[in-house]
């Protein structure tokens, strides 16, 4: 899954400040995007979700010294999603070598743990975006919904 | 980037969205360094191994975020995809085999024999990835490679 080019040209992107707010929500809205993925279950939408996580949990903690406070837990959530879906990724791959060498009790095992693993990451999102969640916050800071935030439209 | 005029270039070096991105970057660069150095120390060591995965993958995010501000980032982003490649068959391997290891040892009977199967050809694909990976660590030069791949 290729990221997003992020122009920083606008008439907005003057500073530094700018520049990060932009990253942030370029890269807020990708894992928005396919956060649809927790529901309908698939490998590949699954994986690219994971990937988009990880852009972003990656910028947060790029520039966590000039992030305000409200925005911190998100790095920590994104930490711990991002294992769930790594977990999720590595059943994946497991069922498909079990499948070419047919190992029918093994893939029942794994395909059972892969459920867990996408119930407690359901869970997580939802709580992430609750009152006070750890993502709500972000979303504020980027300015989805919000009128914290410089515009508050969606890329 | 030669065949532009000297003030575009001035302009360009005193840009000062340009210098805090070169700052963010140089600071990357540096932790994927310091790693890369500590894995061709240590060639046998599988956590450092993932220790420099993880910064290569840092840089790059920080590479793709900001790589309209950072005139080397093409380079330095093909270099960085040649090395997750070269280095990432490892890495997933060791993961998926700890990961079948753990379910055989708390197996019993025809699901224990079947995971001892699934980890045999785990371990077959080892010794391979494994060399693949430290060639990817050794060839690594973020800055004026050889190779024009594009990411």
């Amino acid at each position: 899954m290729k990221g997003r080019r992020i122009a920083f040209a606008g008439p907005g992107v003057r500073d530094a400040e700018a520049a990060r707010r932009e990253i942030v929500r370029v890269r807020l809205a990708e894992a928005l995007v396919r956060a649809g993925a927790l529901e309908h279950g698939g490998a590949r939408e699954l994986h690219d979700l994971r990937i988009a996580c990880k852009r972003l949990r990656y910028a947060l903690e790029l520039h966590r010294d000039a992030l305000p406070a409200a925005v911190q837990g998100a790095e920590r959530l994104l930490a711990g999603l991002q294992d769930l879906l790594g977990e999720l990724h590595d059943c994946d791959v497991l069922l498909a070598h079990a499948e070419r060498i047919d190992v029918t009790i093994a893939a029942r095992v794994i395909g059972r743990d892969r459920r867990l693993l996408l119930g407690r990451a359901r869970r997580l999102w939802r709580e992430a975006f609750a009152e006070r969640g750890d993502l709500t916050g972000l979303a504020a800071y980027a300015g989805f919904g919000s009128p914290q935030g410089p515009g508050g439209s969606a890329p | 980037m030669s065949d532009e005029n000297p003030a575009a270039e001035e302009e360009r070096a005193t840009d000062p969205l340009e210098a805090w991105a070169g700052e963010l970057i140089e600071r990357r660069v540096r932790d994927f360094e310091v790693k890369r150095a500590a894995v061709l120390e240590r060639a046998e060591d599988a956590e450092a191994l993932h220790d420099v995965r993880t910064r290569a993958r840092r840089l790059r995010a920080a590479l793709e975020d900001l790589r309209e501000l950072v005139p080397e980032a093409e380079e330095m982003l093909g270099a960085l995809k040649r090395f997750s490649r070269r280095t990432g068959e490892a890495r997933d391997n060791d993961v998926l085999l700890a990961r079948v290891e753990w379910y055989a040892e708390h197996a019993f009977g025809r699901a224990r024999a079947q995971f001892e199967r699934l980890a045999g050809r785990l371990r077959k694909r080892r010794g391979h990835s494994r060399t693949r990976a430290m060639d990817g660590v050794r060839e690594c030069r973020l800055r004026g490679s050889a190779e024009g791949e594009s990411p």
